[in-house]
């Protein structure tokens, strides 16, 4: 036990300094009583930073040579709002990259706004539309019904996310019978998929669906 | 686990936590206890796994609904494991289901970390005791005796602000004044200084007793002194407010190991007050008197749970709720100086007293937080902040020690040396 004459009190572990008045204290060491924590440096810190500074240089890159050549017209516009797209995309997926049924669903939502607003800015052919939106409902749907079969995931896991993946499948046909659609296929597939997913997912895990329910949406 | 209830909704004082915490205010706690020996990992892993038996309640995960947090049940069983973080870290991580509650053990330690949302400091004695009792029963071959705690679990799992909430009409609550706050420089990836004084009680209720008052009155006195003394005059305009829990079970029956506490707002206005010492545990203690009255712990219970019960608050998707919170706890936080709390003592089958050196608890918050038990005859008081300075843990126990009292200060590294010094380059040498 070590001591400090100034604030009489005694000192346990092994510093040499009173906490208290931060004078030297007399006696023997002791044990220390707490394990040594080393100082976490953020992992992939400089990484990022390299990743977020060259996207940057590119853009920057782009907009000056554009400046320069106005006469070809607008294009570095969509370097820089693919940069974005690319980092919005990211950012979410690392955030959330614990839990992969949000992952899934999410990214499909937001790939799907930035297509249209791609579609959108590019005098709208409607790729949007006739393709992102119903392959990637689709995809989701597939892979998520896959991941959580595979890996055997509690029903509170993914059934939430497999519900909104249903009902954003159920977007392609609003689109289709609005005739916003011009080539069909896609779409079809995946409201057939739709279809078949909400029936067996009220026949096979139908108690799992009320009860998921009464949990996410309690007041 | 087959059931097909195995969640619940958070209870009314774990609201505000998930959307509050963050790295620098993780809301976790920390009780340990001290034996006299080594601890044996294995017996401890057999004690704990009994003991989850017990408070099944614990062994559940945080998840986010649609419009509010739930506690949903989990099958992941809690490992101890050596100490090897900060105390009170952070234990809840958004998108991986961890449980809300950590044991761990470093040579004659056992620590149990459990996150605000799941239990209060009671709830978690209860807690901590069991295991305990199982722990040194199974390691000296002792027939395990019995806790005098005995609640069934409906009683543990109970949410007894929803039991004692009647909805009846409430009264306007007068709002207060902003507080004086602490600041100071703080420690780098916002560690926390726990520095841990162990004290016999004796002369301690003496000096209560000269002044006619309660040891928390007294102690709470001694702080908010110690606090007077080390900030600013100027910063003074302003009252130095304390907030202590206060553990409703003593009030309204309840055996729930859940959440089950207030806070009462307890201020000295130092700058129209002449501030003697006399004249502050007189005010401290009357604002408690008046602040325990069952009728105002009532009013207590009724306007926190309005809020919950607000049919606004309730439709309101979590993702707006869950930010507007955030600006409510901070601006609720504007209102104190430090929190101050004591846990009580803390009691032990007497056959396993004498292998218990001490208890001790202490709070992750990004303010000055000073928490207390007592076990045997000795008081146990922590100081938990962000800050580098100690001057007010420093003033306050030498008031202790010109008292006669015999301290012992324990002090967790910080992986700083010297207050002030370059702390980085300290830490790039380690």
């Amino acid at each position: 036990m070590k001591y400090c004459e100034k604030c009489k009190v005694s000192i346990r572990g092994k510093d040499t300094n009173c906490p208290l008045c931060q004078n030297r204290l007399s006696g023997t060491d002791e044990e220390e009583l707490y394990p040594f924590v080393p100082t976490i440096y953020r992992q992939y810190e400089l990484f990022f930073k390299l990743l977020i500074f060259s996207t940057i240089t590119i853009g920057v890159l782009c907009v000056a040579v554009n400046l320069i050549l106005p006469d070809s017209g607008y294009w570095s516009l969509f370097v820089v709002v693919g940069i974005a797209c690319f980092w919005i995309s990211l950012i979410y997926a690392l955030q959330k990259k614990g839990n992969i049924p949000n992952n899934i669903t999410a990214q499909v939502f937001i790939l799907s706004l930035l297509s249209i607003g791609w579609d959108w800015i590019t005098d709208w052919r409607g790729w949007s539309l006739n393709y992102v939106i119903p392959i990637g409902c689709s995809v989701a749907m597939i892979s998520l019904a896959i991941i959580a079969k595979v890996t055997k995931m509690p029903a509170e896991d993914y059934i939430v996310y497999f519900i909104i993946d249903i009902l954003f499948g159920i977007v392609p046909l609003i689109l289709y019978l609005t005739g916003q659609v011009g080539f069909i296929i896609p779409s079809v597939i995946c409201i057939s998929l739709s279809v078949l997913s909400l029936t067996a997912l009220i026949l096979f895990e139908g108690k799992n669906v009320l009860r998921e329910m009464a949990k996410n949406f309690h007041v | 686990m087959n059931t097909d209830h195995n969640w619940s909704s958070l209870d009314n004082a774990a609201l505000i936590f998930p959307a509050a915490a963050q790295k620098a205010d993780t809301q976790v706690f920390r009780i340990s206890c001290e034996l006299y020996e080594k601890i044996d990992p294995v017996i401890l892993q057999s004690a704990l796994d009994q003991t989850i038996q017990i408070f099944h309640v614990y062994q559940s995960v945080l998840k986010r609904g649609f419009f509010w947090y739930y506690l949903e049940s989990t099958d992941r069983k809690p490992v101890v494991h050596e100490e090897n973080t900060q105390p009170c870290a952070t234990l809840y991580r958004k998108n991986s289901k961890n449980l809300l509650f950590d044991v761990s053990y470093f040579k004659n330690r056992i620590n149990l970390e459990v996150y605000h949302v799941l239990a209060d400091g009671t709830g978690a004695v209860h807690f901590l005791r069991t295991l305990m009792t199982k722990y040194l029963s199974l390691h000296h071959q002792i027939d395990e005796p019995n806790l005098d705690f005995d609640a069934s679990a409906t009683q543990m799992s109970d949410d007894s602000f929803r039991k004692y909430y009647r909805g009846s009409s409430r009264k306007k609550q007068t709002r207060r004044a902003f507080a004086c706050r602490l600041r100071g420089h703080k420690y780098p990836e916002d560690r926390l200084k726990i520095m841990t004084g162990l004290i016999k009680i004796q002369p301690l209720l003496d000096a209560a007793h000269r002044h006619h008052t309660t040891l928390t009155v007294f102690l709470a006195a001694c702080l908010m002194n110690a606090i007077s003394e080390t900030v600013h005059e100027r910063t003074k305009k302003r009252p130095i407010v304390l907030d202590i829990p206060v553990n409703l079970r003593s009030h309204f029956p309840s055996a729930s190991a859940r959440n089950f506490f207030s806070v009462l707002l307890i201020g000295y206005d130092y700058w129209h007050h002449d501030g003697t010492f006399e004249d502050v545990v007189k005010k401290i203690s009357d604002d408690l008197r008046a602040g325990l009255s069952k009728e105002k712990l009532t009013q207590v219970i009724e306007t926190y749970s309005a809020v919950e019960h607000n049919i606004f608050a309730r439709i309101t998707p979590l993702i707006i709720k869950d930010p507007a919170l955030k600006v409510a706890y901070r601006y609720a936080a504007r209102r104190k100086t430090a929190g101050f709390s004591n846990l009580g003592i803390v009691s032990m089958p007497q056959e396993l007293e004498s292998f218990i050196r001490s208890f001790d608890i202490c709070y992750g918050s990004n303010q000055l937080q000073v928490c207390m038990c007592s076990f045997q005859d000795r008081l146990s008081i922590s100081f938990s902040s962000p800050f580098v300075s100690s001057e007010i843990q420093r003033r306050f126990f030498r008031t202790l020690t010109s008292l006669g009292a015999e301290v012992e200060i324990t002090a967790s590294p910080t992986g700083d040396v010297k207050e002030g010094g370059p702390k980085h380059e300290v830490l790039r040498k380690m």
